[in-house]
């Protein structure tokens, strides 16, 4: 083993996570190599100042406060929604019912299917015995049959 | 094992509330004194504390108990941890050669102690300590705190980590590194001296 990989894998013998022979080739390095064997103890009195940390005590009432937290999770999750996927599906109803305006400025008037005449459902309602008066489409200016069903003539 | 996951989740909620209550109790002193670990300040180590236990709680159904509970809490925590950091933009900011981020911040921890001279001294070195955790990668810090504080395993903090084991040694390896570095930047005289010694 040379200088390099014995240097990676410091750590990992001083904590003993090595294989047996990767142990015995990384110790048997460091017998004969100052240099390795100086980062080895830097590394270990790290090790050693983690380790004598003194432990943290909690703060006063903080197990009573976690307790009583704890009913938030006892509450059924608020619905939340991404700010991207918010303007994403606001973008996407809008262009809905833009295109819905869109296509119905441009849609083409029903045109009768023979001259004179009206597609056989509209023909069936005139040829009816309703009511019905013929009104200007305010969209596309033709005119247009509607049912007066509330039992005014408009004839 | 799976039964009793199954008997976990068809507890009445009075039962697994009690259960849960019962391993807070256990095991929130040392989460908390990991939390201070990783964030540095004793108002967030509690909150994510906090959030790690009504993590755990809401999911506690899927807790699987081949897993000590501390270490599930670990890993919950530590995802939490890492979530903010990243959330807050602060993955990668902290620089060994760069000014500290949090320069001032308050540390305020128990010394047992019994001498003034040790007090001060372990309170000059505890804060240092705490500002080179500070600056370190927060995946490095995470694993070196595991593994020095906590003494879990590589295995084990591959686990928690959810990452392999290879990783792991070289996030210690690579913490360990900067934390010296960070120290003997810091106050060569005391450190470079200490780690000579």
């Amino acid at each position: 083993m040379n200088c390099a990989s014995v240097r990676n894998l410091l750590s990992a013998y001083l904590d003993s996570e090595l294989a047996g022979s990767e142990m015995q080739q990384v110790r048997a390095h460091l017998e004969q190599c100052p240099t390795c064997r100086a980062e080895c103890d830097d590394l270990r009195e790290v090790k050693s100042l983690l380790r004598g940390l003194p432990p943290c005590c909690a703060p006063n009432g903080m197990e009573e406060r976690l307790k009583a937290a704890l009913s938030q999770a006892e509450r059924p999750l608020p619905l939340r929604v991404e700010p991207s996927v918010a303007a994403g599906l606001t973008l996407a109803a809008a262009a809905a019912i833009a295109g819905f305006f869109v296509y119905t400025l441009i849609k083409p008037p029903t045109e009768p299917t023979m001259a004179g005449e009206y597609p056989p459902a509209m023909h069936r309602q005139i040829d009816g015995t309703r009511d019905f008066e013929r009104a200007r489409s305010p969209f596309s200016g033709h005119t247009i049959p509607v049912s007066l069903d509330d039992g005014h003539s408009g004839r | 094992m799976e039964s009793k996951t199954i008997e976990r989740g068809a507890m009445v909620a009075g039962a697994r509330r009690e259960l849960f209550e019962s391993l807070l109790e256990q095991t929130h002193q040392q989460l908390f004194h990991l939390a201070l670990r990783l964030t540095g300040r004793r108002a967030d180590a509690e909150d994510l504390v906090q959030e790690s236990f009504v993590r755990a709680y809401r999911f506690f159904h899927r807790f699987d108990e081949s897993l000590p509970f501390s270490s599930w809490l670990y890993r919950i925590m530590t995802n939490a941890y890492i979530d903010e950091m990243r959330r807050r933009g602060r993955l990668k900011t902290s620089s060994l050669d760069g000014p500290h981020p949090e320069t001032g911040a308050g540390w305020d921890v128990r010394d047992d102690s019994p001498s003034p001279e040790a007090v001060v001294l372990s309170h000059e070195m505890d804060a240092d300590i705490q500002e080179a955790l500070n600056c370190m990668t927060p995946e490095f810090r995470v694993a070196v705190l595991l593994a020095d504080m906590q003494g879990l395993s590589y295995e084990e903090i591959s686990e928690v980590m959810n990452t392999s084991v290879g990783t792991v040694r070289s996030r210690i390896h690579r913490g360990r590194k900067q934390l010296k570095k960070y120290l003997s930047a810091v106050n060569p005289e005391k450190y470079d001296r200490m780690l000579e010694s």
